[in-house]
């Protein structure tokens, strides 16, 4: 009876532990309003032997079903169109996800590739493992978006009806992704022209802000901004150093750690940080070329 | 340490008489003998057994007493029980008695009430004679019986505590006495400290509370104490004064278990002004008039009328749910079609541009100034059209997720850890937030 005299309580984590995807709606003018679209459970790890293996498959494929339930009706709008009417006319609207900013092992699991050391270890691109972080990788090409899809349905296919374990392996390999079909895939624009599967990936560099390259480079750029806006000859969007620093805060401000439901935007620094046209980089779009920013500072 | 130690060899040769039947003592020690063979006691008695002279005699005979001794004998606070029962112990031989000041007889003996004499040299009895209880008052202070709100007949005097300190300062300072140095500084060494060597090799307490005592009053962490709030200027108490008043200060300081921020207080008197009917500006409606119970009978309509209103909410937004079976296991999620979501936003908002170039599709720019202005925009858009017609439009999305940034429930697990291991106490509502 020790505990009657002396009960210890304990708090334990909360009982449910989500993370909520957003979007925000481009067509929309003023400021950005991120909507929570779905909250995606947290799939924890066992303890018992190949746990880890099991959770991640779960934890993959729990994304992109939430995915797939998300962007249902978008995935089918985006190929036949859904009416609405805009004053006296009547239009076809064609939903495309155009930007999807997220954590680089968020990104993999998202594209269903492979993370770690692997073969291709960049989303974007086909840059070999030996070759990235040296000049021989600006030449990488870019992941084709049909091929990689075809091949990783392929793959799935073969993995369902658990045929041909080598040609799956290989096909893997190949292009260091999984035998998974990526949700977003099915979307128009994705897997069909102009083909931006690849290319919509953001990484969210401010998210890191706090860890090693990531950091040094995002301060870096907050420094170096206003002066390359001046060298433009163009003012800077958000001020100086200091309204650059602002804006980069602003994430930190607005979005804790526990996200709640807010139409408050996060406040992505680079969405202005990229508006100069002398920026030259092996761009596609701007947010394309945030993520090539970002993908070519790690190589 | 300056006094006069009570003589013996004058006129005096047995100082002390016992206060029952009279008999005289030379010491002390015979005396407290005496008090626990004959009568079984060792109450002490007024004055310590002195005889009754006005002066200095006995205050002398007080004063002289060995220091622990002193601070039990004289000290008119009723000793615990098992004082009194201890059995007789021989102590060590004291000290030889320091003189002392007639001041101390004021601070350790309860303001001249009479302290027990000690004679300067001998054996001392093991503990030292309690006060009569029956002496009214600390160091002074009077304390008068008044029956207060709770029934029973206590109070004190404001500065009690205080006297009780400087009472004891005084004892300790009157019973300690200079620790003899090991051995003094060589001179050599004296010389090269420019004489700063230190010599003061403290004081010998009488006893060990009084050294501990004195050891953390040297610290001085007394002195830097300050009162834990700074009252602002004007600072006014006691603004709730009513009972309506106070069932708002405690809202205010007990809800959610740690009280309002700051921010809620400010939103708190916003919704009691408007519900006073007094914020400036607000609309008058139907329900201008009424109170909390003419809509909401009691606490379950109350609560159930939230609840209606939250999950009307949610179901306006178009929240769905789904469970996900997957590797055995089934998780449940939430979510809302990002169509139908941002169709509703396009139709709420008060502006919206359909097409990169305002009314019909741009070309590819380097302009970066928008979403639209970027390569993925618009070559989605010259797809879509290029399938369709001009009558078409994108619809783009950005998303943003991060796997890091959990949304919890807000949920709490109380569990106790007992003999059986964890046990689920209590699981609060689960709410999305």
């Amino acid at each position: 009876m020790d505990f009657l005299k002396f009960p210890r309580f304990s708090i334990v984590p909360p009982a449910h532990n989500l993370y909520p995807p957003r979007i925000t709606v481009v067509n929309e003018e003023g400021e950005d309003a991120w909507l929570t679209v779905a909250y995606i459970p947290i799939v924890h790890q066992g303890k018992e032997p190949g746990a880890e293996e099991r959770s991640r498959k779960r934890r993959s494929a729990i994304l992109q079903r939430v995915l797939y339930l998300v962007f249902r009706s978008a995935i089918a709008a985006s190929h036949v169109g859904v009416k609405v009417r805009v004053g006296n006319r009547d239009l076809l609207c064609f939903p495309r996800m155009l930007l999807y900013i997220c954590d680089l092992p968020e990104e993999k699991g998202l594209l269903c590739l492979k993370g770690g050391k692997t073969a291709l270890p960049c989303s974007m691109c086909t840059v070999r493992h030996e070759a990235a972080v040296t000049p021989e990788a600006l030449e990488a090409v870019d992941r084709d978006a049909p091929q990689v899809l075809g091949d990783q349905i392929e793959a799935s296919g073969l993995q369902l009806r658990k045929e041909r374990p080598s040609r799956r392996l290989m096909l893997e390999k190949k292009h260091s992704a999984h035998s998974v079909m990526p949700a977003l895939a099915a979307m128009a624009g994705l897997s069909t022209p102009p083909f931006h599967m690849y290319k919509m990936i953001g990484v969210d560099v401010l998210h890191v802000l706090d860890l090693g390259l990531t950091r040094m480079l995002v301060h870096g750029l907050v420094r170096v901004y206003p002066h390359v806006c001046a060298a433009a000859g163009c003012e800077p969007a958000c001020g100086g150093t200091k309204g650059v620093c602002r804006v980069a805060n602003r994430r930190f401000d607005e979005m804790g750690r526990r996200s709640k439901a807010s139409l408050s935007a996060p406040g992505y620094v680079w969405c202005t940080l990229f508006s100069l046209t002398e920026f030259q980089l092996p761009c596609f779009s701007r947010e394309i070329t945030c993520a090539s920013a970002s993908c070519m500072s790690f190589r | 340490m300056t006094g006069n130690a009570p003589s013996n060899d004058g006129a005096h040769p047995k100082p002390l008489s016992c206060c029952l039947c009279d008999k005289g003592f030379r010491k002390y020690e015979g005396l407290a003998w005496h008090r626990r063979s004959v009568h079984r006691t060792v109450i002490p008695q007024p004055g310590g057994g002195l005889p009754p002279v006005a002066g200095g005699a006995n205050d002398d005979a007080a004063c002289a007493a060995p220091a622990g001794r002193v601070v039990g004998g004289g000290s008119s606070r009723t000793p615990p029980p098992a004082l009194q029962l201890q059995p007789p112990l021989r102590p060590p031989p004291p000290p030889p008695p320091p003189p002392l000041s007639p001041t101390r007889l004021a601070g350790g003996s309860g303001g001249g009430d009479g302290g027990d004499g000690w004679p300067p040299s001998g054996d001392a009895p093991p503990s030292p004679p309690p006060p009569p209880p029956q002496q009214p008052s600390i160091g002074g202070a009077s304390v008068h019986a008044q029956a207060g709100r709770s029934g029973h007949v206590f109070d004190f005097e404001d500065n009690a505590v205080d006297d009780a300190l400087s009472r004891l300062d005084t004892i300790i300072a009157d019973t300690r006495r200079p620790r003899k140095s090991a051995a003094s500084a060589r001179k050599k060494r004296r010389v090269a400290n420019d004489n700063a060597q230190p010599t003061h090799a403290g004081y010998e307490y009488a006893t060990v509370a009084a050294e501990v005592r004195q050891h953390y009053e040297d610290q001085k962490d007394w002195e830097s104490t300050v009162p834990l709030v700074k009252l602002r200027k004007g600072c006014r108490p006691r603004c709730f004064n009513s009972y309506r008043l106070r069932q708002v200060e405690r809202f205010c300081l007990e809800c959610g278990g740690g009280g309002l921020s700051i921010s809620d207080q400010e939103k708190l008197y916003d919704v009691l002004d408007a519900w006073d009917r007094t914020k400036p500006g607000m609309p008058v409606d139907d329900g201008h008039f009424l109170g909390i119970r003419d809509t909401f009978q009691s606490k379950t309509s109350f609560k159930n009328a939230l609840k209606d209103d939250i999950d009307d909410a949610a179901d306006d937004e178009g929240w769905l749910t789904a469970d996900l079976e997957e590797g055995g296991e089934t998780y449940q999620t939430s979510f809302r079609p990002a169509l139908e979501l941002g169709l509703r936003r396009l139709r709420d908002a008060r502006k919206v541009k359909l097409w990169s170039g305002g009314s019909r599709p741009a070309p590819p720019t380097n302009r970066r100034e928008g979403p639209m202005d970027g390569d993925a925009f618009r070559q989605c858009e010259a797809e879509a059209i290029k399938e369709t017609d001009e009558n078409s439009f994108v619809l783009g999305f950005h998303g943003f997720s991060d796997a890091s940034r959990l949304s919890s429930s807000g949920g709490k697990l109380a569990r106790w850890v007992g003999e059986r291991g964890w046990k689920k106490i209590r699981r609060r509502d689960t709410r999305l937030c």
